[in-house]
């Protein structure tokens, strides 16, 4: 009997009328249009009965915004599963099956969908939406800076703009790679059907996706004009804006932690057979670090949050001095978060790009178990340093030191890990594609990021430097330069797997160099706007800076001039791209030898891995081609159906 | 990486609660999976009480102003942010001063440790009961011997929750009161919100013991159950041991 008339997609299964219960009449129609109702109920009965209190206002925005989040959820389909769990009525096997989209088409993808690659690609729409608005206002805010004393925005709408393409920024990269990637790459590298909770999986998504519109409406309610840090007493003393901002961060907190439990649970509970931690493909350990990491920096964030609410709608004292509080508490749990959180969005970034290099310089990845324990060190150290951003507050001036000498020791392991990437390059046969270019932009900016960090965990040179515009430049360099040019190099090596078509690479080559060029004009303008002393969160300037902010504002849009191309080669591809071979890299990790697209449940057959992911150039396996050839399609793996003996798959009946 | 043939999927496991995403698994991989992320939360959990305690005894020795026990309001304080948004002693001060002018000098008295007490007790009673329904489930598996164990548990975090809303409402406090007074609440409050979860879960877990399902070896499900449930009991009494012990 052969395989293919063995194989049955889970797609064709016919359901029965009733299956999915409740999640049949529910998608994101439904889901804002209950959020709506309900914090309009919200607002209707926080007003009637608390406007009159001391902190009436907050006290509304507050009960609104936190019963949009919990009535789009309900309307989604998020509460189904536990409080059908509740009533004793569990899900059938049906159920699960339509909740995984099964027999809905396109249409599974504005429904709460529990398959795993339905999940992630929502998540990369979602990603580029955040950074399409996080980058409208970064424009914004560089535009205003084109002149010492633009009237193009009045200095508080400045503000509110920073504080909260800040935030859309940051929630936008921490999701960036352990969303799309993690959740529709990393399963199938591990030989897995799905995530370990397919349900806490789309339950993740449509969170977060709640938590972006009071992000949102904070422009109606005032502003946050109190940067992304949010600083007491600044945020204790801001409009009601400072409810929704706080509501948006709880409800993504919620988010990034079941997402974190999900990723580490399916990694260490639901690998193929013979995929031993040693075999893990290094994108797979960087997710989990990344994960782990989330978990423990996540608490924080929510502590500071909780406790700014209550401060501010019931009159609590933590963070107010008159009375109490102290301001250096937000900062301490503020940072206890803050700076492992930059390891969160970029460690899964660095993942992305070492299986990359891997997989173009034909060579497996260079010191293996090294990268891990790089990724371990500086997950490890990154809780250890967050003092280091207080240097200047004039807190516990003798852990000043310490600190100091954490926050340095922590570019040992980052310097292994860039070390590790440039040993998979070297002497490799290197095949530069798409995927490649981001590669070395990542290396470049890295490395840049990675120097000026030491510079500002020095205690004199911080006392220089904080405050100012070289911060800015540092961790844009960072986070930009470094995991977001991560998760672009992702995007274009995954893209063909996700889509089931190539990405254009013609197109993609011009994007890359307005964005790799954008990229050195802004920030080294910025580097030089700092040496100069030009504070951080300013809307008017002194006219001596004026040539490093046009230079800086010139180079951004240079770059959101490449973000745009990149973006129109992305839609181009997805709807008119050549149609993708299951393995155009001849890449030899598991996602690459399944068909494109993807089934449902990943695998016909419940793989069984005997090798490394890594071992290019030794035995090629039958059919993969020389380095530099030309990709052409590259035969099936050999695979046997569900239930039969492996000895029988040279034809044996079944 | 070379991917080779086959496992022989034959778990079949009917029961409706160990489907997920669509595919089979058995309750090993199920209990495996759920026990992992439940410890994982209980870590971030963890952490969250770690960083709570760390609140308590940093505003506690800081001392900010002398707010740890709240005595007094000065017109100093009252002017302390001219132009802010809203006046910082007379809005936080609001049960205890009118004028910014008015001197208030007895401190704020300690919160009596008998309510926090009884909400220990009754969870860590409540703990007992489902680490005794889980007993029941996986020695005899009897319908009976956990309807009754799962009655009693959800009547006992049902209990603590009702004896945490009068804790509220018989503080001799606001949460205006200073740094003490709101640092109190909101212990009082997260183990309020653990509460509901627990309450939420009991209730759960006593509905479907009546349906019998938790018969036929299905214990796993209670033993998350009693871990979470014995964990709520830990925080709880490390919470109210510092709030009673740290005026």
């Amino acid at each position: 009997m052969s395989t293919a008339t063995e194989i049955h997609y889970l797609e064709d299964t016919n359901l029965g009328p009733k299956a999915g219960g409740l999640y049949r009449r529910q998608n994101i129609f439904t889901g804002l249009a209950v959020g709506i109702i309900s914090g309009f109920i919200g607002w209707l009965v926080s007003h009637a009965l608390l406007q009159s209190s001391n902190w009436g206002t907050d006290m509304v925005v507050t009960v609104t915004m936190a019963s949009w989040v919990i009535g789009f959820n309900a309307g989604m389909g998020t509460f189904n599963a536990p409080f059908r769990w509740l009533r004793g009525k569990d899900q059938t096997h049906e159920d699960e099956l339509y909740a995984a989209g099964v027999s809905q088409g396109g249409w599974r993808y504005w429904k709460y969908c529990t398959d795993h690659k339905v999940v992630g690609t929502q998540y990369l729409v979602f990603v580029m939406a955040l950074f399409g608005v996080g980058g409208a206002l970064a424009m914004m805010i560089r535009t205003q800076l084109i002149t010492p004393h633009s009237t193009f925005l009045d200095p508080e709408t400045y503000n509110a703009i920073v504080t909260i393409h800040g935030m859309t920024m940051i929630i936008a990269t921490i999701i960036m790679v352990s969303g799309p990637f993690a959740n529709f790459i990393m399963p199938i590298m591990i030989g897995a059907k799905d995530m370990a909770f397919p349900r806490l999986n789309a339950m993740s998504f449509w969170v977060i996706f709640s938590a972006v519109p009071p992000l949102m409406a904070t422009f109606f309610l005032g502003g946050v004009d109190a940067g992304w840090t949010t600083y007491a007493p600044l945020s204790v003393q801001a409009p009601a804006a400072m409810d929704a901002f706080a509501i948006c961060i709880i409800t993504f907190v919620v988010s990034v932690t079941v997402a974190g439990i999900n990723t580490v649970v399916t990694i260490m509970t639901m690998r193929a057979k013979g995929m031993t931690m040693g075999r893990l493909p290094i994108f797979v350990w960087a997710s989990m670090v990344g994960g782990a990491l989330g978990l423990y920096a996540m608490p924080a964030f929510l502590l500071d949050m909780s406790m700014m609410i209550t401060d501010r709608a019931t009159g609590t004292s933590f963070f107010v001095n008159q009375v109490g509080g102290n301001g250096w508490l937000w900062e301490n749990v503020f940072w206890i978060m803050g700076h492992p959180e930059v390891y969160v969005i970029l460690i899964p970034g660095v993942g992305a790009i070492l299986e990359i290099c891997s997989t173009f310089a034909r060579k497996p990845v260079f010191a293996y178990k090294v990268a891990i324990a790089g990724f371990v060190g500086i997950a490890s150290l990154s809780i250890m340093v967050w003092a280091h951003h207080m240097f200047t507050t004039g807190w516990a001036p003798l852990l000043a030191g310490p600190f100091m000498v954490t926050t340095e020791l922590i570019s040992i392991p980052t310097g292994i890990i860039f070390l590790v990437i440039v040993g998979t390059l070297w002497k490799g046969s290197i095949w530069t594609r798409l995927p490649m270019y981001f590669a070395y932009l990542f290396l470049w900016n890295f490395i840049i990021g990675g120097v000026t960090g030491i510079y500002l965990s020095d205690v004199p040179a911080d006392q220089y430097f904080h405050g100012d515009m070289f911060v800015t430049a540092h961790f844009h360099y960072t986070l930009l330069g470094g995991a977001m040019i991560g998760a672009t190099a992702g995007v274009c090596y995954w893209f063909n797997k996700m889509t089931g078509r190539m990405l254009d690479e013609k197109i993609g080559k011009v994007a890359f160099w307005f964005i790799a060029i954008g990229i050195q004009v802004t920030y080294f303008g910025q580097f030089w706007e700092g040496f100069q002393g030009m504070p951080r969160r300013v809307a008017y300037y002194d006219p001596i800076f004026l040539h490093a902010n046009q230079m800086s504002t010139a180079g951004a849009y240079v770059l959101m001039l490449g973000w745009l191309i990149f973006l129109y080669a992305m839609i181009h591809s997805w709807r008119n791209g050549e149609i993708a071979p299951p393995n155009p890299w001849h890449a030899r990790t598991l996602e690459w030898l399944i068909p494109t697209p993807v089934p449902l449940e990943n695998f016909l057959v419940d793989p069984v891995v005997t090798e490394d992911p890594y071992g290019y150039g030794d035995t090629p396996p039958p059919g993969q081609l020389a380095p530099f050839a030309e990709p052409e399609p590259e035969r099936e793996p050999e695979l046997v159906p569900v239930g039969a003996d492996a000895s029988a798959s040279d034809g044996g009946s079944h | 990486m070379a991917m080779t043939d086959i496992e022989h999927d034959d778990h079949g496991d009917s029961h409706g609660d160990d489907h997920a995403g669509g595919h089979h698994e058995t309750p090993e991989s199920r209990d495996q999976k759920e026990r992992m992320a439940l410890w994982l939360l209980i870590a971030g959990d963890g952490l969250f009480l770690v960083l709570e305690i760390f609140v308590w005894f940093y505003l506690r020795a800081l001392n900010t102003n002398g707010g740890w026990i709240f005595a007094k309001c000065t017109t100093a304080i009252a002017n302390a942010q001219p132009g802010s948004s809203r006046n910082l002693c007379t809005n936080g001060l609001a049960n205890v001063a009118n004028s910014a002018n008015t001197a208030i000098t007895a401190p704020i008295p300690k919160a009596d440790p008998t309510w926090g007490i009884i909400v220990a007790v009754l969870i860590v009673v409540a703990a007992l009961l489902a680490w005794g329904a889980e007993r029941a489930s996986r020695e005899r598996g009897g319908r009976g011997a956990i309807g009754g164990l799962g009655a009693l548990f959800f009547v006992f975090v049902l209990a603590s929750i009702v004896m945490q809303i009068v804790q509220f409402q018989e503080l001799p406090f606001t949460t205006v009161d200073g740094a003490y007074a709101s640092t109190y609440e909101f212990f009082m409050g997260s183990t309020l919100a653990h509460l509901l979860l627990v309450g939420f879960i009991a209730y759960g877990l006593w509905h479907r013991a009546q349906k019998n399902m938790y018969a036929d070896g299905r214990y796993y499900r209670l033993r998350i159950i009693r871990i979470f449930t014995v964990w709520v009991a830990v925080s709880t009494i490390i919470l109210v041991g510092v709030s009673a012990l740290f005026y």
